[in-house]
């Protein structure tokens, strides 16, 4: 039986009952969608007004004059885009972004697979470990990783890790992110990823397929659902830092990323505070589409149709 | 096939010795004769603009290659690039209390090394804020640059004139012109000490400006050094002083309990418009970037007041520290420092005084750091004021420094300023000053 | 062709394709540290070396491996699966983790040792204190809620139509998209406060307020109250990240299961406690023990709405004022390192529930 066969009667079943009993869901989660949206509006609808407004009044007041022209203005966003170097900053975030996202999660799969999967002297009491490893601020991080960039690691006089003059360039920052971002890939990897059912494993090994093949073969299609939103986490979050790339990258105009061009929009006392808001939804732009695109790995069937099949 | 096997694994193994050095190569190409560093800083936003513009018109004249990169968290990252080995050649700080510990890990050049002379720049930049920069060593390392002013009083000029007041020229005339304003049915005055973590810092201006009169700027150098301790009855005489003015009934627009909870850029506003909701606010210059737009004809300001016929000029300033002992870059800072490009830096066309035009970012003055720079460097009549009362200061060896910007940060930027918040809310002035006492770090 | 021909010529080829991928990838190496070079290019080659690179590097040890005595195999390949992970972690967490530990036993300037007193300075320490009470209290309070709204909006929304959900779950994952500086911001026009003579208000709150009549409030300033309106920016926050977590495990619960119970009669309610909670709690403990190692670790908020003043200091917070504020690096690591004791306990919870995976197996 497939699932279709087992889905299909009951939409049949439930057609008149569900649109009544989805009154009260689609009521819950509107309220809660709309809570969370009001801050956000708020930010929004002032992205589009004048400075002397943002200063006098509050941003709901625009909903007492919506048609009055002088209202609203893209002054703010234009001040924003139009910034020298944005567009620069704008490559040099992807060029930070997208190896910081696929490097952790490539090496946090395999890792967790390892957790999960593999026998080993060890195993848990290092797996805690990892996990543990989410407690580290990163700002204690911050000096001793910048000790090894800029002079190498030395032990009793012996050198362990060489000077490898990595400061200021692209995969400082990568490693950097990824050394930051593995605790929490691998933990999320390893629990959807050891919750997979045991049998689709042992059929594989009967077959004969080895570790590397069962991981990039079953594990790795299996795993979408939450590569992607590990994927999105990480992509947000190095996407968002304004510190490890600053500290390990520099800010120099070249290699300047948009949370940096972001931050000299605004006065070391807070002037021109208002440009933010717009920036704020500039540099969402990205995110949210990104987002949108990897809805489509969420949903249901995806996992079950594959591990049947 | 075990002969392949072997085969494969030192083909694996060539490669990843050849991406180690790959890894390990130092790629970086070494720019031609040009001189090329980069200076970090606090300042953003429309100042950042002006550094860059000053070292544009620097960078085309001297054929340098000197770029600027500003941080809001400036302390913070300059502290890890210190610690972590990768200091910039170039920094400036708002804060000389920073600059001793740089030093003791070794990390700063001293101006005796550099080979500047000490005596003319005392002379030049005043031996106060020279004095700073002297670390346990005796040796000088921070180099002035330019300052800021506090010690003046914005006032409603349209409202003051029509009121027929005149500016109180010392402590008393001012506390009663807050009377007369009361009975009037004015309110005098508009606070605002908030400003998120460092909520509490426009307060310590008024104290450090009332010390420096009421005490002296001797007593006041040991006030900070912490030769007399905080809680020395001249401290609570300067409370004192100041709670005649905050706790002074019907003086304070909203009262002294909100005056933590508005923030300092909120706190000019009520200032503007007709009738103002408030008459006077002391703020340092940079509050005019704060007024509301179009309104800012109405403000004017007078210097702050004298206590015992003692004069005095308060302000921060930026102090310029080299990380790394290159002449060349030792040229540039002196040229930087002095009269002809101190003017450029002056204002967005550098008035009629400059020799090489201003930085051009509009609404960006800074003030001169040294004494020979000329008034004319500036472009509004308001600005000229405050440049020569600056000037005279440093000539004369009267310009003292923000003195939370000099007390261990425990102090400067905590007790001291949490310290203004319990006060104005309702803690006694002896409680207050016994805390921060006991905040001062030992040793 | 006869078999040794071939066999040469696919060692040929083998030898041939793997230094040209060597050379790619050293060529590729040099290019990407060249701050200069075109940005996206950069990214391809930065692209290329990340998922080509780190698949051929794991190919290349697993292909290593295979080459080892068979009874050697068993026992080291693991390693080479967790191997790369261990060793980044090892310098990037490890090794600042014991630095920082034993900068908590030294002072101020790290010179000196100085034992536990960095320790006994905190513990009676009043505002010290009051930051770890501050702190407890979010780690209790904004886990709760943002698991729970996450959990609920996650199963409410799975039953509405796939556009629709797609939407909801886009406005509770938004917060996340938004950087700390802009997030700032929002609140800013939440909390804003202008005591009366100051204009009008441009917070949403004191605007409701003030409009129903009242005086308007400091909010952030009013003890203790404004501890939890500073931990509704972390729920409002965090309340995303539970729910894309949670949701994507939901949408795993095989239908058939599902099916199964509504056909023995179980409603909704029923379904979900009996059949889905059960099935993803697993998930539901690994995502609360992110969002407690986060709260732990939540610094920015608090220092840039109040800066820890009028009792609203956390441990985390603190860390960082200490270090790098007052720069008492002996103060800060020590706070650093109650964070990292704190956490053990949530670790025990941890091993527990990956011993009770493994047994269902």
């Amino acid at each position: 039986m497939t699932a279709e066969a087992v889905v299909l009667p009951r939409r049949r079943r439930g057609l008149i009952r569900r649109s009544l009993d989805r009154w009260p869901v689609k009521l819950a989660v509107a309220i809660i969608a709309v809570i969370w949206l009001v801050p956000t509006i708020g930010l929004f609808l002032t992205s589009f007004r004048p400075e002397p407004d943002i200063q006098s009044t509050g941003w709901w007041t625009v909903l007492g004059h919506l048609w009055k022209p002088s209202t609203w203005t893209f002054h703010n966003y234009s001040v924003v885009l139009f910034k020298q170097g944005f567009s620069n900053a704008f490559l040099n975030t992807l060029a930070v972004t997208i190896p910081a996202t696929v490097i952790p999660i490539s090496v946090a799969a395999f890792a967790a697979y390892a957790f999960a999967w593999m026998k080993f002297r060890g195993r848990q009491v290092l797996f805690v470990v990892v996990v543990g490893l989410m407690v580290i601020p990163l700002q204690m991080a911050l000096i001793p990783i910048l000790r090894l960039y800029t002079s190498g690691g030395h032990l009793f006089g012996i050198t362990i890790i060489p000077n490898m003059n990595l400061n200021g360039t692209f995969p400082a920052v990568w490693l950097a992110h990824t050394g930051f971002g593995l605790p929490l890939a691998i933990y999320l990897l390893r629990n959807y990823i050891g919750g997979l059912p045991s049998s689709l494993f042992e059929s594989a090994r009967i077959d004969g397929a080895t570790h590397f093949q069962i991981f990039t073969k079953l594990v790795v299609p299996l795993s979408v659902p939450v590569l992607a939103s590990f994927a999105i986490f990480q992509f947000l979050w190095v996407w968002n830092d304004y510190l490890i790339a600053l500290i390990f990258l520099g800010a120099e105009p070249r290699v300047q990323v948009i949370t940096q061009a972001i931050a000299l929009l605004v006065g070391d006392r807070g002037e021109q505070f208002h440009l933010l808001t717009a920036a704020a939804f500039v540099s969402m732009v990205l995110p949210i589409t990104v987002f949108f695109s990897l809805q489509r790995f969420f949903v249901r069937g995806l996992t079950a149709g594959s591990v049947k099949g | 096939m075990k002969k392949t096997r072997i085969g494969g694994f030192l083909i694996l193994l060539i490669v990843f010795a050849m991406v180690a050095a790959a890894c390990g190569d130092d790629t970086t190409t070494t720019e031609a004769e040009k001189t090329s560093f980069v200076l970090f800083g606090a300042p953003t936003g429309a100042e950042a603009d002006a550094m860059n513009g000053f070292l544009q018109v620097y960078n085309e004249d001297k054929g340098t290659d000197i770029s600027f990169v500003g941080s809001s968290s400036f302390e913070e990252q300059l502290r890890i690039r210190v610690d972590g080995g990768n200091p910039p050649a170039v920094a400036f700080v708002p804060q000389p209390g920073s600059i001793c510990p740089f030093v003791e890990l070794g990390a700063l050049v001293s101006l005796e090394d550099m080979g500047f002379d000490i005596a003319q720049m005392e002379a030049d930049h005043s031996k106060f804020w020279m004095d700073l920069g002297v670390c346990d060593d005796g040796k000088h390392y921070g180099i002035p640059w330019f300052p800021n002013f506090k010690s003046i009083i914005f006032y409603n000029k349209p409202a003051f004139d029509a009121a027929g007041y005149e500016i109180p020229a010392t402590y008393e005339d001012l506390v009663a012109l807050s009377a007369q304003m009361v009975s009037d049915g004015q309110t005098p005055w508009c606070f605002g000490f908030g400003s998120g973590g460092a909520t509490g810092w426009p307060g310590t201006d008024w104290i450090e400006d009332i010390v420096v009169r009421n005490s002296g700027g001797e007593f006041y150098g040991k006030w900070f050094r912490h030769e007399v301790p905080f809680n020395d009855p001249e401290i609570v005489e300067a409370f004192d002083l100041f709670g005649q003015i905050m706790f002074g009934e019907g003086f304070v627009n909203g009262g002294p309990d909100n005056v933590a909870a508005t923030t300092f850029q909120d706190s000019p506003l009520p200032m503007f418009g007709s009738p103002p909701s408030c008459m006077m606010l002391k703020q340092g210059s940079f509050i005019s970037n704060f007024f509301p737009v179009g309104e800012e004809d109405q403000a004017s300001f007078f210097p702050f007041p004298t206590i015992g016929g003692n004069t005095g000029a308060m302000g921060g300033g930026d102090t310029i520290i080299v990380f790394k002992n290159d002449p060349a870059i030792v040229d540039i800072i002196k040229d930087w420092i002095g009269a002809e490009w101190g003017c450029v830096l002056a204002s967005p066309s550098g008035g009629t005084a400059s020799l090489h035009g201003g930085h051009g970012v509009e609404g960006v003055e800074r003030l001169p750091g040294h004494k020979d720079i000329s008034v004319d460097c500036y472009e509004t009549e308001g600005s000229k004021a405050i440049a020569a009362q600056v000037t005279e200061a440093l000539a004369t060896n009267n310009f003292v420094f923000d003195a939370s910007d000099l007390m261990p940060p425990e102090v400067g930027q905590g007790s001291f300023w949490t310290g203004m918040v319990d006060w104005t809310r309702g803690t006694p002035t002896q409680q207050v000053v016994d805390a921060v006492e006991a905040s001062w770090p030992t040793g | 062709m006869s078999p040794a021909t071939r066999l040469w010529l696919v060692r040929a080829a083998w030898i041939g394709s793997t230094i040209a991928t060597g050379a790619a990838v050293v060529w590729s190496a040099g290019f990407i540290t060249d701050p200069e070079a075109n940005r996206g290019l950069v990214v391809i080659a930065a692209i290329a070396l990340g998922v080509v690179g780190v698949a051929l590097l794991f190919k290349g040890m697993d292909f290593l491996v295979d080459r080892l005595p068979a009874r050697y195999q068993e026992a080291v390949r693991p390693w080479v699966f967790v191997g790369p992970a261990v060793f980044i972690l090892g310098i990037y967490l490890v090794y600042p983790a014991i630095n920082t530990t034993v900068l908590s036993f030294k002072g101020r300037n790290s010179q000196e040792w100085v034992g536990l007193q960095n320790f006994t300075d905190i513990f009676t320490d009043h505002d010290s204190l009051i930051s770890l009470r501050n702190s407890l209290l979010w780690v209790i309070i904004v886990p709760l809620f943002a698991v729970g709204i996450g959990l609920a909006f996650a199963t409410l929304a799975d039953k509405l139509g796939r556009r629709a959900e797609a939407t909801a779950k886009s406005i509770i994952f938004m917060p996340m998209a938004i950087s700390m500086v802009g997030a700032a911001i929002v609140w800013l026009f939440v909390y804003s406060f202008r005591p009366p003579g100051f204009g009008s208000q441009i917070g949403v709150l004191n605007g409701l307020w003030t409009g129903l009549g009242n005086n308007p409030v400091a909010w952030l300033l009013q003890e203790p109250w404004n501890n939890l309106y500073l931990m509704i920016i972390l729920i409002w926050l965090e309340t995303g990240f539970a729910m894309v977590i949670l949701s994507a495990a939901i949408k795993a619960v095989p239908e058939e299961i599902i099916e199964a119970a509504r056909i023995d009669g179980a409603n909704d309610w029923q379904i979900f406690w009996r059949v889905t909670f059960p099935t993803i709690a697993s998930t539901v403990v690994v995502v609360a023990t992110t969002i407690v190692i986060t709260v732990w670790k939540v610094f920015d908020i608090v220092f840039v709405m109040t800066g820890g003043n009028f009792g609203t200091s956390v441990v985390a917070q603190r860390m960082v004022t200490e270090f790098f504020t007052f720069r008492n690096a002996g103060h800060g690591a020590a706070f650093a390192v109650i964070l990292f004791v704190a956490v053990i306990p949530v670790m025990a919870i941890n091993v527990r529930q990956f011993r009770i995976q493994e047994e269902r197996r």
